[in-house]
């Protein structure tokens, strides 16, 4: 058997329903979007207000240690004095001078035959030599050990010999410049 | 316009007003209190990260101070200061040339302090020239006596004449002695703390042990201090 439905309401009726329930449908979005934003809004305030609070603590947490390293400034001025001394310390201290090199370079190669007259070393580290032998082959070894680059321990760039003579007593008499490298 | 002209346009039109209101007051929000309040909360978090960790580093490098022992520090400093004083120290020098010259077998005849040079923004000097009377054989040793002392000094020159005796030559050596003054403050608060390295704890132990075995230097040490009591005054 068939149900008969029979809509007996007048078309107005129903248009002012339709409009009812729209209205309370964008009436009820309103109210959620105006929520939700009214939440955000009270989230980042609470957010802030706790963010300024840890930034205060922040802040005086630093000042007393700020106040702590105060007090502490001499410690921390000797430490800074001392590791200042020890760099330079550091720099020098045991390390020989170009012109000490150079100078021990020289009495090592030195042989026993081999009398020094007078021997210089400028600030440069340029070593001066007037020798005596009465060997003429000390002479040449000795000029032969500081041209070497394993006896000079690779510290001489250049020798200049400027005199060699022999005198009536038999005694080579040596006159020799060496720059460093 | 009347109330009742009002009452029938709202009626109509409600429908937008709802909308245009919640809109409104939505934009009014997000303008005045989450955009500024959303910005500077991220801003600010930049600050909190700089403090928390300036807070960290402060209260760390207070930690590191408080434990070094102040009378260890302050034997250290004055130990380096013996190695490399804050001014000129011509009666050390004097005392601790004597002792090197003597241990390598030589006599001082003359001495004579020269004027000073800069070898560089931290490092100065002045020269000494010292005529010594004393086997040439001997020379290297006070060559390497003199660089190797716990006080720095450097040899700048060497010279000698006319050997005629190898056993009493005459030798004539020019030496830098290096100092620096101390200035009057290193670094402020939030300095980063230098650490002292293994070489510096090394070099430190080296003092110790060449100074306390020179003991000229120690007799002249004790007799009047070296250098000031606190150097930053």
């Amino acid at each position: 058997m068939q149900k008969l439905s029979i809509d007996l309401l007048p078309a107005e009726f129903k248009q002012a329903q339709t409009k009812k329930s729209k209205l309370y449908k964008i009436q009820s979005i309103g109210i959620v979007v105006v929520g939700i934003v009214g939440f955000l809004a009270s989230l980042v305030i609470i957010l802030r207000v706790l963010q300024s609070q840890k930034i205060l603590q922040l802040q005086s947490r630093a000042q007393e240690a700020e106040q702590k390293v105060s007090n502490l400034k001499t410690s921390q001025d000797y430490l800074f004095l001392l590791k200042n001394r020890l760099t330079t310390i550091n720099q020098y201290l045991g390390v020989s001078s170009k012109q000490a090199q150079m100078y021990n370079v020289v009495e090592n190669l030195l042989p026993p035959t081999v009398s020094i007259n007078t021997i210089s070393v400028s600030r440069n580290g340029e070593v001066s030599i007037l020798a005596t032998s009465s060997d003429g082959e000390s002479l040449d070894l000795f000029l032969n050990s500081l041209l070497s680059k394993d006896k000079n321990e690779d510290k001489i760039k250049e020798i200049s010999m400027d005199n060699l003579s022999r005198g009536k007593d038999g005694i080579y008499r040596l006159t020799v410049n060496i720059k460093p490298r | 316009m009347k109330k009742e002209e009002i009452l029938k346009l709202y009626s109509n039109y409600k429908i937008f007003l709802y909308p245009l209101v919640t809109a409104i007051s939505s934009l009014i929000l997000i303008v005045l209190v989450i955009y500024p309040q959303a910005t500077k909360l991220l801003g600010n978090q930049t600050a909190q990260q700089e403090i928390s960790k300036r807070s960290n580093f402060l209260e760390a490098k207070a930690q590191t101070l408080e434990n070094y022992n102040q009378e260890d520090l302050n034997n250290k400093v004055n130990l380096s200061l013996t190695a490399y004083p804050d001014d000129k120290d011509f009666a050390n020098a004097i005392g601790l040339l004597q002792s090197l010259t003597a241990q390598s077998g030589f006599s001082i005849i003359s001495l004579s302090f020269g004027g000073g040079t800069s070898k560089d923004t931290n490092v100065q000097s002045y020269s000494i020239k010292l005529d010594l009377l004393g086997p040439l054989k001997n020379s290297s040793i006070l060559v390497d006596n003199i660089e190797h002392s716990p006080r720095l000094i450097k040899v700048s020159g060497i010279e000698t004449s006319s050997v005629r005796d190898p056993n009493s030559a005459t030798i004539s050596v020019t030496l830098e002695v290096l100092y620096s003054a101390v200035v009057n403050s290193y670094g402020n608060v939030d300095s980063p703390l230098p650490e002292l390295s293994d070489k510096d704890q090394q070099v430190l132990a080296t003092l110790k042990s060449s100074v306390s075995s020179l003991p000229q230097v120690q007799a002249t040490a004790a007799a009047s201090p070296r250098g000031k009591l606190n150097p930053f005054e």
